[in-house]
C-alpha cells in the first residue's frame, strides 16, 4: 500500500503543537486518498518522543531517518531524499518554516521534482492532489497540481494548518538506518534569538506598543525591559513613532506594519481606527489607558483604565521578583 | 570576486485586477523588479567596491524584461544577460529556469549567486535551492546579513519568532536574500546619464544556445489566478475544531476576543500582576490550540 509521508519536527520547540497539526494533515489526507499516513523524524529518539506525545495521532507508521543526529538541514534533507527513492510514498508533506522550506526546497531539487510550496490548501480531488497557494503578494490564488509521477512535494502554510482530532494512540516506529548522506553545506554555526530590541514586530508572539500615554522619558526604556522578560517585541503607534520613542519600522497600523500576534498589550494607545486595521488578527488584545472611553478598551479583550507610568514599573518589579 | 545577479521582473500584485462581472483576478502587463532584486544587487555592487570583480545580472523570459535589466546596468551591473525563453515566462517553470542559468555560474566562473529568497509573483522560494542543485554550490535562504573575509562568507539566515541562524560557508555558493539586507540606493543623476551615455545592452542569448533542458521540468500543472478564499473547515471528527478560516484571520473559534470584556480597576500592583498572568493565560490557550 502506498503511503503518505509528512515531516514531524517542532524546531527545537520554536514551533510547539506544529507536529501534531502537520501529523493530523497527513492523516485527513491519506484518508482521501485511501493511502497509508506516515511520519518521518530525523532520529529514534524524536520518533519515541513524537509517539509518546500527540504529535503522531492518526498515523500508521513513524519512520526514524538514523539513529545518528543530522549536523545541518542540507544533510537532513540529502537522508530525506535517500529514504523517499528507498520507500517511494506518494508525496511528503512538509510544514512552510523557514527549516521546514529549506528542507523541502533542497529535496524537491535533489528529486529533480517542482515543489508546491506554501500551500494554503491541500485536498484530494479526482484521483489526484489539488493545492492552492497565495501569489503575487496575496492578491490572488493559484490552483496547483503535480503532474509528474510520485512523489510530489508540498509545504502547508502552518497558520491554516487544522488542528489534530484524531484519536490518540502510538503508531509503530520503524529505523531506516540511512547514514552517511549528507548535504555537503556547513550546519550553522549558532542560533540565537534576538533581543526585545531588536525582535521585528511581525515576528513575535507577544507584542507590547506603547503611545502617547506613555512617558518617553522615565517609562519607555521599563516597556522595554519588561518586554525583554517576556520575549515580547516593542512597537508604536503613529504618533509614537512622530514622538521618537520608537522607530518607523516599528509603527503598527494602516500606515505601518499589519501584525497577527498571539498576544498585543496597547500601553497608552487610545485605539485610532488606522491603529486598530493593523492588529485586526492578532488573537488576544489587552489594554492598558487612563481614558475610559478610548476605543482600544472596548476593542481589547482584557482592559484596565490605569496609569501607564505606574502599571508597567509595577510589572518590571514583579517579573524581577519571579526571577529571584 | 564575480558575483551573478539573478532577478526576475515580474507582476506585483498591485498589478493585479479583479474582473467587473466575475470577480476573477488578472494580471496586468506590468513588470516590477523585486525589492529583494534590488537588494540583491545593491549588495553585489558593494561586495565590488570591496572586493574588486565584476558583477552580471542575468534574468531568464521574455523581452519585457529588458528594462529592469537595463535598469540594472544603469545602477552600475557590469553585464546584463536575458535568456530568452519564452516558456518559462508563461509557465513559471523555476526548474527551467534554474537550469537554464546553472551553466551561465561555471562559464562565468562565478564566486556568488545572489538571488531573492522568492519572487514577487510566484514566490515559491523553489528558485535558489534548484539553481543550487543545477550548479552544485551549496545555498543559504532568507538571508539578512552577510559578511565577506579572505574568501569566507558569513551570512545570518532568518527563522521564525526572532530566531537566526549564523552559517560560515567558504565560496562558492548560491546567497538567496530577504529585502531587509540592504535599500537600494538610489543613483545619482549624473552617474546614470554617464552609465547611459557607454550604450551598454543588453545581451540576450537563446535558451538552445545555452544548455539542452527538457521541455518540461517543472512537474506542476497550474491553473488560472482565483480570488482568495480561506480554507474549508473540515468536518469534525470528535470534538470542534478550530476552522481555517479562523486561523486565517488568526481568531480562534471559541476564543471571544471582540467581545470587550469589563475593565479592571484596582491599584497598579494588582493590574500588573493581572495584565501578566492574562499574557501568560493566552500564551498556553494558544499553544494548546494549536495542538488539540
Amino acid at each position: 500500500m502506498t503511503a503518505l509521508w509528512v515531516w514531524l519536527d517542532d524546531e527545537g520547540g520554536r514551533s510547539p503543537g506544529l507536529a501534531a497539526r502537520m501529523a493530523g494533515e497527513c492523516a485527513r489526507l491519506a484518508e482521501e486518498a485511501g493511502v497509508r499516513p506516515c511520519g518521518v523524524v530525523a532520529g529514534r529518539d524524536a520518533a519515541e518522543a513524537c509517539c509518546a506525545s500527540d504529535a503522531a495521532n492518526g498515523l500508521d507508521l513513524v519512520y526514524a531517518l538514523t539513529s545518528t543526529p543530522a549536523p545541518s538541514a542540507a544533510a537532513l534533507a540529502a537522508r530525506l531524499a535517500a529514504a523517499i527513492r528507498s520507500k517511494q510514498p506518494l508525496g511528503v508533506l512538509l510544514p512552510a518554516t523557514a527549516t521546514g522550506a529549506d528542507i523541502a526546497g533542497r529535496i524537491a531539487a535533489a528529486l529533480e521534482r517542482g515543489l508546491l510550496a506554501d500551500c494554503v490548501d491541500l485536498e484530494w480531488r479526482d484521483g489526484g492532489l489539488q493545492v492552492r497557494r497565495e501569489v503575487h503578494d496575496r492578491c490572488a490564488h493559484l490552483a496547483l497540481s503535480p503532474a509528474a509521477p510520485p512523489p510530489w512535494i508540498a509545504t502547508l502554510n502552518p497558520a491554516v494548518a487544522h488542528a489534530n482530532d484524531f484519536p490518540k494512540r502510538a503508531p509503530a516506529i520503524e529505523e531506516l538506518g540511512i547514514a552517511g548522506a549528507d548535504g555537503g553545506d556547513a550546519a550553522p554555526a549558532d542560533t540565537w534569538r534576538l533581543a526585545a530590541r531588536e525582535l521585528d514586530v511581525m515576528d513575535a508572539d507577544v507584542v507590547l506598543a506603547v503611545g502617547k500615554g506613555v512617558d518617553a522619558g522615565t517609562t519607555l526604556g521599563t516597556v522595554f525591559e519588561v518586554a525583554e522578560r517576556l520575549d515580547a517585541a516593542v512597537g508604536g503607534s503613529r504618533e509614537a513613532v512622530f514622538a521618537g520613542m520608537v522607530p518607523r519600522e516599528r509603527q503598527i497600523g494602516a500606515s505601518g506594519k499589519w501584525i497577527a500576534p498571539k498576544v498585543y498589550v496597547a500601553l497608552g494607545i487610545s485605539g485610532s481606527s488606522y491603529h486598530l486595521m493593523g492588529i485586526r488578527d492578532a488573537q488576544h488584545v489587552a489594554a492598558v489607558n487612563l481614558d475610559a472611553g478610548a476605543p482600544m478598551l472596548e476593542r481589547a479583550e482584557w482592559s484596565a483604565v490605569a496609569d501607564v507610568d505606574r502599571v508597567v514599573p509595577a510589572m518590571r518589579r514583579l517579573l524581577a521578583e519571579e526571577r529571584k | 570576486m564575480n558575483i551573478l545577479v539573478c532577478i526576475k521582473p515580474a507582476v506585483p500584485g498591485t498589478a493585479i485586477r479583479y474582473a467587473k462581472d466575475s470577480g476573477q483576478p488578472y494580471a496586468l502587463e506590468t513588470l516590477r523588479m523585486a525589492s529583494a532584486d534590488a537588494a540583491a544587487l545593491q549588495f553585489a555592487l558593494e561586495l565590488r567596491a570591496a572586493h574588486g570583480g565584476r558583477v552580471s545580472v542575468v534574468s531568464v523570459g521574455g523581452e519585457r524584461a529588458d528594462e529592469w535589466l537595463q535598469h540594472c546596468l544603469d545602477h552600475g551591473a557590469d553585464r546584463a544577460l536575458r535568456i530568452d525563453e519564452l516558456a518559462v515566462a508563461e509557465r513559471q517553470d523555476t526548474a527551467r529556469a534554474a537550469r537554464l542559468i546553472a551553466p551561465l555560474v561555471r562559464e562565468e566562473d562565478v564566486d556568488l549567486v545572489l538571488c531573492a529568497s522568492r519572487s514577487a509573483d510566484m514566490g515559491s522560494g523553489f528558485f535558489p535551492y534548484a539553481l543550487a542543485a543545477a550548479a552544485g554550490f551549496p545555498v543559504v535562504t532568507r538571508v539578512v546579513e552577510v559578511g565577506v573575509d579572505a574568501g569566507e562568507l558569513t551570512a545570518v539566515r532568518k527563522l521564525e519568532r526572532g530566531w537566526r541562524e549564523r552559517y560560515r560557508l567558504p565560496l562558492p555558493l548560491v546567497l538567496a536574500v530577504e529585502e531587509t539586507l540592504r535599500a537600494p540606493r538610489h543613483v545619482a543623476m549624473f552617474s546614470h546619464d554617464h552609465r547611459r551615455g557607454m550604450h551598454r545592452t543588453v545581451e540576450v542569448l537563446h535558451s538552445a544556445a545555452v544548455a539542452a533542458v527538457d521541455a518540461s521540468t517543472t512537474g506542476l500543472m497550474a491553473a488560472a489566478l482565483k480570488l482568495p478564499q480561506p480554507r474549508r473547515r473540515p468536518a469534525a471528527r470528535q470534538r470542534a475544531v478550530t476552522s481555517a478560516r479562523d486561523r486565517l484571520r488568526r481568531k480562534p473559534a471559541g476564543a471571544p476576543a471582540l467581545a470587550p470584556a469589563a475593565q479592571t480597576g484596582g491599584d497598579a500592583d494588582a493590574i500588573a500582576a493581572q495584565l501578566i498572568a492574562k499574557i501568560r493565560s493566552w500564551l498556553v490557550r494558544v499553544t494548546d490550540e494549536s495542538s488539540t
